[in-house]
């Protein structure tokens, strides 16, 4: 009987959490990745601003990552909520393209040219990033200068890398040194030498970096953004990106409006809201540069150096991703 | 074994047979539907491409090692736990089951805080013996694997055999002794078999927990020769994009696992109808020395890693306190707070509610299974589990995307559902060897005196199984306040929990802030398990 009662008790409980869920029909829906839609993340403000502003009501709907969301996009094909998605990374753009509407924002000629990935902007940028090792300049190591430098010997198990077949940014590093390299030997001579030097290969990001912070390893894959954290939260500048001659991988998150939307205008006004107002909030909280130039940076951001030379992921192939994967672990798994 | 009457256990079970096959199927028969779209294009490829042999091999070694160890390991801990009472000797059953609740990147982290190349250990070690290079090498290595998968498991062995034998009458071994026996000779020859059930369970806990293993083979392991099953199946998903592979692989590896089973459950232990549980010896002299030693032993094995996370929520990495992250968590203005406090709540609601189903749903079904000697029922309440996070996690994110859903309360009913039917085989698991326990000679001389089947159950039969059912809770509860992976895929992110706090926060390069949520999560299961084991002072274990 008491077990009877706590249950009753538990399942009461959640009954108010549940009246919240209710969704207003006339809103606007947008379809985010989670950590742009959790409390706490740039939506947490911004959503509230924008609605005051506007007088639109959005519903901001948490999609999983950026590719769950996109799954969700084209499974949901014509029947979708959706009248905005924002998040969607140019490497996977192809996809989406067939489910959204060109939108030529005026706001939109505040980013450079060279971040436009969609000439028919079904999808805009709002802010990108790029790969880089980061590393600790109090580690007592040289500092390495260059991509090649890494393989140096002096390196070994002092780098931490990520898996591309689980992670994004371990796929970043895989493209990154397919632009470099090319279809030469050069590709497999770097990373064969790279599968000596890694301490580990993780599986993602998270713990890729929390290794690098414990000073499980000295350099680590990540972002020329990642500084920006330890300076403004640890008043640190001990971790460093390095910036490297050959170029580095970029990745160019963007907004887009859904095809067969009945809410254009509004739609269009949460994009420019997003191209404009937003820029700061979210390269903060994303810790990536925003896509409008005209945005002022904090300090913070100083320490994010940006690379001159930058390639689009979006621009090797599916067909060659999949096949660079493949070498990619026939490389490091031979013995 | 059959005997006349048991339809009434049956229909008790009915209900959690019931969802069982619900909850089961549907994630299933999704995944089904994937594999085989295309005349089973994908399946065709699974079985002629030689990397799948390759998953395989790699698979069974590191599961079968890990069950392999974490059981041999247990065996003579649980011995003397089931010989001898002392003092802490609850507080370190209550324990060893916490390290089940860490979300599997707070154990990376904690082993890498504690046993890493730069860790604490070696830190430790380094002043002792005067070096100024690292010691132990531990990590990022095969081995390195097996000791997560070890730690991770070895207190569900523990627990298990510890619970079985404890609740074993000791009648039968000092019958052995008085015929002249030795201590040897009597535990393989009358403790052993008579083990066998406990030990088996546990080997095949173990076994599909490890078979399904990911972020710590791939991380701690640090070479991608070392792959399961779930990653290819992770890479199908997220990178390339190709369902129907997942899914045939999925399905793969769910034949694989459901074969083993079979197998096993045609091993069953011989019941033995036994009146009385052991009386436990006190430890005195030297045995009580012993207690110490094999106490402070399970202790530095278990606590480290964990007090490692505890640490680095209040120190900095170069040692410095400080209360940041704590601040964090209580400051108001950010949104971030109210996100803790609710997450703590969630959690505590969400494994609170499903972990009482599956002991309510669970007693019921381990009850008929050991009244009618059903062996399907246990293979049945065990195919969740032998599917694992691959396919039902895969099969609930298929699902996610086909049931379209706008309310909260739904997401809410989808994550206590989709936890409820992984922890519910945990539960019918741990309850089992308790109902088996039960003479059947007791219901009899009950029904004898008059009384009802329903009263016999409540009366005679429930209070037999209470310290199982204590435990399958505790395990149960710390089980789904570690999820993860089901409850973001099917709540879209609207029902945030410890667990999933601690994956963003870590996202945001907090890891002082996730040590923080992570030392709440741990705070939040030892309250429970303490709730859970303290219901009876006299209780075996």
């Amino acid at each position: 009987m008491k077990k009877a009662l706590i249950l009753l008790l538990a399942v009461a409980a959640i009954m108010p959490l549940a009246a919240e869920g209710a969704v207003e029909s006339d809103a606007l829906t947008v379809y985010a990745y989670d950590s742009f839609a959790s409390d706490w993340g740039p939506a947490g403000t911004l959503i509230p601003k924008f609605e005051e502003e506007t007088g639109i009501s959005v519903n901001l709907v948490s999609a999983g990552d950026a590719v769950e969301m996109l799954s969700r996009i084209e499974l949901e094909g014509d029947g979708t909520d959706a009248d905005v998605v924002l998040g969607i990374t140019d490497d996977f753009a192809y996809r989406a393209y067939p489910y959204l509407e060109s939108y030529d924002t005026p706001v939109a000629q505040t980013i450079p040219e060279e971040l436009r990935f969609d000439s028919e902007n079904r999808l805009i940028p709002f802010d990108y990033g790029a790969f880089a090792f980061v590393w600790d300049s109090e580690c007592g190591l040289d500092k390495p200068e260059s991509l090649s430098d890494l393989t140096k010997p002096e390196y070994k198990d002092k780098v931490i890398l990520i898996d591309p077949r689980t992670s994004s940014v371990g796929l970043g590093l895989l493209l990154w040194t397919y632009n470099i390299y090319g279809d030469g030997d050069e590709f497999e001579t770097w990373w064969e030498a790279m599968k000596e030097n890694a301490l580990t290969i993780a599986d993602g990001w998270s713990s890729a970096y929390g290794l690098f912070t414990e000073g499980e390893a000295p350099i680590v894959l990540s972002y020329t953004t990642s500084p920006v954290y330890h300076v403004m939260n640890e008043n640190t500048t001990r971790y460093q990106a390095l910036v490297f001659p050959e170029g580095h991988e970029a990745t160019i998150e963007g907004i887009g409006i859904v095809k067969g939307t009945d809410k254009r205008a509004e739609a269009e006004k949460f994009v420019d809201f997003i191209l404009t107002e937003a820029q700061l909030d979210i390269a903060i909280a994303n810790s990536m540069y925003p896509a409008n130039t005209a945005i002022e940076l904090p300090d913070a951001f100083d320490y994010a150096p940006k690379p001159d030379k930058l390639f689009r992921s979006g621009a090797t192939s599916p067909e060659k991703t999949e096949e660079l994967t493949d070498q990619w672990l026939q490389i490091m798994t031979e013995n | 074994m059959r005997r006349k009457g048991n339809g009434y256990y049956i229909l008790r079970a009915l209900p959690g047979i019931f969802m069982l096959l619900i909850l089961f199927l549907i994630p299933l028969s999704l995944n089904f539907s994937y594999a085989f779209k295309d005349n089973g294009r994908a399946l065709i490829e699974i079985f002629t491409d030689s990397y799948t042999l390759h998953l395989l091999r790699f698979t069974l070694t590191e599961a079968i090692l890990s069950a392999l160890i974490s059981v041999l390991a247990a065996l003579p801990f649980a011995a003397f736990f089931s010989a001898y009472r002392f003092p802490l000797r609850r507080t370190v059953l209550t324990l060893s089951g916490l390290s089940f609740t860490i979300p599997t990147i707070l154990v990376v982290l904690g082993f890498v805080i504690w046993y890493g190349n730069n860790g604490l250990l070696n830190a430790f070690l380094m002043k002792i013996l005067g070096r100024d290079y690292s010691v132990i090498y531990v990590l990022y290595s095969f081995k390195a694997i097996i000791l997560a998968h070890v730690y991770l498991n070895f207190p569900i062995a523990f627990l298990l055999i510890t619970n079985a034998w404890t609740g074993m009458s000791d009648s039968q071994e000092k019958a052995s002794y008085t015929l002249g026996k030795g201590k040897l000779k009597t535990f393989l020859v009358i403790t052993l078999p008579r083990l066998r059930g406990a030990i088996i369970a546990a080997f095949i806990l173990i076994f599909l927990y490890c078979f399904s293993s990911f972020a710590i083979i791939l991380v701690l392991g640090g070479n991608p020769a070392f792959s399961t099953f779930e990653t290819e199946i992770y890479r199908r998903v997220h990178v390339n994009v190709d369902r129907e592979g997942a899914a045939a692989l999925s399905l793969f590896s769910f034949f694989i696992t459901g074969i083993l089973l079979i197998i096993t459950s045609r091993t069953r232990s011989v019941k033995k109808a036994e009146r009385r549980e052991r009386r436990l010896k006190k430890a005195e002299g030297k045995s009580l020395i012993a207690a110490v030693f094999i106490i402070l032993m399970i202790l530095l094995f278990i606590l480290p890693p964990m007090l490692s996370i505890v640490y680095r929520a209040f120190f900095t990495k170069a040692g410095d306190f400080t209360l940041r992250a704590w601040e964090d968590i209580a400051r108001k203005s950010t949104g971030f707070s109210s996100s803790a406090i609710l997450a703590i709540i969630n959690s505590f609601l969400i494994a609170l509610t499903s972990s009482l189903f599956a002991v309510l749903l669970g007693s019921r079904i381990a009850l008929a299974t050991a009244k009618t000697g059903s062996r399907i029922l246990p293979v049945l309440s065990s195919l969740p589990m032998a599917a694992g996070s691959v396919t039902l996690g895969l099969g609930f994110s298929l699902l996610a995307v086909t049931v379209e859903h706008d309310s909260l309360f739904f997401s809410y009913m989808l994550v206590i559902a989709s936890h409820l039917i992984i922890v519910l085989p945990f539960a019918v698991r741990t309850i089992i060897p308790g109902a088996e326990a039960i003479p059947s000679s007791l219901a009899k001389a009950s029904y004898t005196l008059g009384i009802s089947r329903g009263k016999t159950v409540r009366k005679v039969e429930n209070p037999l199984l209470s310290s199982y059912k204590r435990k399958a809770f505790a395990f149960a509860f710390a089980l789904s306040l570690g999820e993860v992976n089901a409850t973001l895929t099917l709540s879209d992110g609207h029902v945030t929990t410890l667990p999933i706090l601690i994956y963003r926060m870590i996202g945001s390069y907090n890891y002082q802030g996730a040590a923080a949520l992570g030392t709440l999560l741990l705070l939040e299961a030892l309250i429970v398990f303490i709730i859970g084991e303290g219901g009876k002072k006299h209780a075996v274990s």
